[in-house]
């Protein structure tokens, strides 16, 4: 008899412990998140409307679409590559929510891989949501994984065999979607997804795309605009321009490797007529030397661990008691994002894209990001969406 | 390749369920308290699983 309550006590525990970490799961799974676009937002497409290889899916996200009806370029502006780079999302989330377009056409996506922001990475306690104070509230995210849900997509490969190059890359890559360019409309979810965003780019004409990341600062590739080769001049320009009259610390510009296959910033050049950009802001919650990992890290920037790699000289990008916060690294992608297509304005008028509504550098560094996003809540229903 | 893949995932859901079922039987059948609390923390995961929530 003993015996018997003995492991209902175990069941009922068990099932109180199932219950939730289930339930934590569950949210992060299927919390959805809102936007509140700009009254100057024209259509909201969806991927498969581009290829219906991602019909279906939870990848087939929302392309915020603003026509401004004249003649120009058209710009693409990617986030949520990587799920656990929250400015990446945040930073086209401002142009969706403040930008006004009057002259050409710009498309923006902010959860390209939505699988990859419903679960967390293996092993290393990152919070599940993150948030950002507004004058009307807060607003809150999914902070995700690096690479796209088990749940989603699975088994891995033994190794994971690049298509079209047949370049080896590690198993989880296949979930990765910044190597899974430029997709494969019969392959796995990352293939299938980045297929879907090249027929976006052909179908629609797109000139250029911007890709946004986060990166740790032990990593080389850091701070920098990487663009493909017809890229260069802009993107030297660009880095020229905001390093010497913007930014405190550098943003340099690199070379796309020719050898190096799967990156939009080298695949979506080379398989389109748009030229492929990808921006690099240093983030210390991704590096492996960090201390605690919680959202006080993410949203500060500040570590001390990461700041003593920093005396030793074995971080690619300086870091000092002010950290990477969250304002500043949200400010120098959109930033770098404006000046590029102003650049490209100059350099290439027929591709013209004219933009209006977009905070400076100084003002998301005065006011906040939260200052420029706008509250869903009170927001017209019809200009709210969800990712 | 989905094809695959889709068999695969059937196979280990499959898999799993037999696991959770055997971890289950031994669960009722063991006579010790020690060994039912190890059993009862082991089907966590698989339960989780099952229900395609991690």
């Amino acid at each position: 008899m003993k015996l018997k309550w003995a492991k209902i006590a175990v069941l009922l525990v068990m099932a109180a412990c199932a219950a939730v970490a289930g339930f934590l799961f569950h949210e992060q799974r299927v919390y959805r998140e809102a936007v509140a676009a700009s009254p100057h937002l024209t259509q909201v497409k969806k991927l498969s409307d581009y290829s219906p290889a991602i019909k279906g899916t939870v990848n087939d996200c929302n392309v915020y679409v603003f026509d401004s009806g004249v003649p120009g370029g058209t710009a693409l502006l990617i986030g949520g590559t990587h799920a656990e780079e929250p400015v990446a999302l945040v930073s086209a989330l401002v142009f969706t929510e403040n930008l006004k377009v009057t002259q050409g056409r710009v498309f923006v996506i902010h959860r390209v891989n939505t699988s990859a922001s419903t679960n967390t990475r293996l092993g290393e306690a990152y919070p599940r949501f993150f948030h950002v104070e507004a004058p009307w509230g807060v607003q809150k995210w999914r902070m995700g994984d690096r690479v796209a849900n088990p749940l989603d997509s699975w088994p891995d490969p033994e190794v994971y065999i690049h298509y079209p190059s047949g370049q080896n890359l590690a198993y989880m890559d296949i979930r990765n979607l910044n190597r899974n360019w430029p997709g494969k409309a019969d392959g796995l979810l990352t293939e299938r997804t980045t297929f879907a965003a090249m027929e976006l780019i052909r179908q629609e004409g797109v000139d250029l795309t911007i890709d946004f990341h986060e990166a740790e600062l032990e990593y080389p590739v850091e701070n920098t605009i990487v663009a493909h080769e017809r890229g260069n001049e802009v993107a030297a320009m660009t880095s020229m321009m905001l390093t010497s009259q913007t930014f405190r610390v550098p943003i340099g510009m690199e070379f796309s490797p020719k050898a190096l296959h799967g990156l939009s910033h080298r695949e979506v050049g080379d398989h389109s007529d748009a030229v492929s950009y990808l921006f690099e802001v240093a983030e210390p919650m991704l590096d492996r030397i960090r201390g605690i990992t919680d959202e006080e890290l993410l949203m500060s920037g500040k570590d001390r661990f990461v700041m003593k790699a920093g005396e030793h000289n074995l971080l690619y990008a300086p870091i000092d008691e002010s950290g990477w916060p969250f304002d500043l690294r949200i400010a120098r992608h959109v930033t770098t994002a404006q000046t590029l297509i102003q650049v490209n304005n100059m350099l290439h008028p027929d591709q013209a894209i004219l933009m209006e509504g977009i905070p400076s550098y100084q003002d998301i560094l005065d006011q906040g990001t939260g200052a420029f996003l706008r509250d869903p809540a009170a927001a017209p229903p019809e200009q709210v969406y969800y990712d | 390749m989905i094809a695959i893949n889709t068999a695969v995932t059937v196979l280990y859901y499959l898999i799993c369920a037999f696991f959770l079922a055997a971890i289950a039987y031994n669960f009722v059948k063991t006579r010790k308290v020690q060994e039912s609390v190890l059993y009862g923390l082991m089907m966590i995961p698989f339960i989780l699983r099952l229900l395609r929530l991690k």
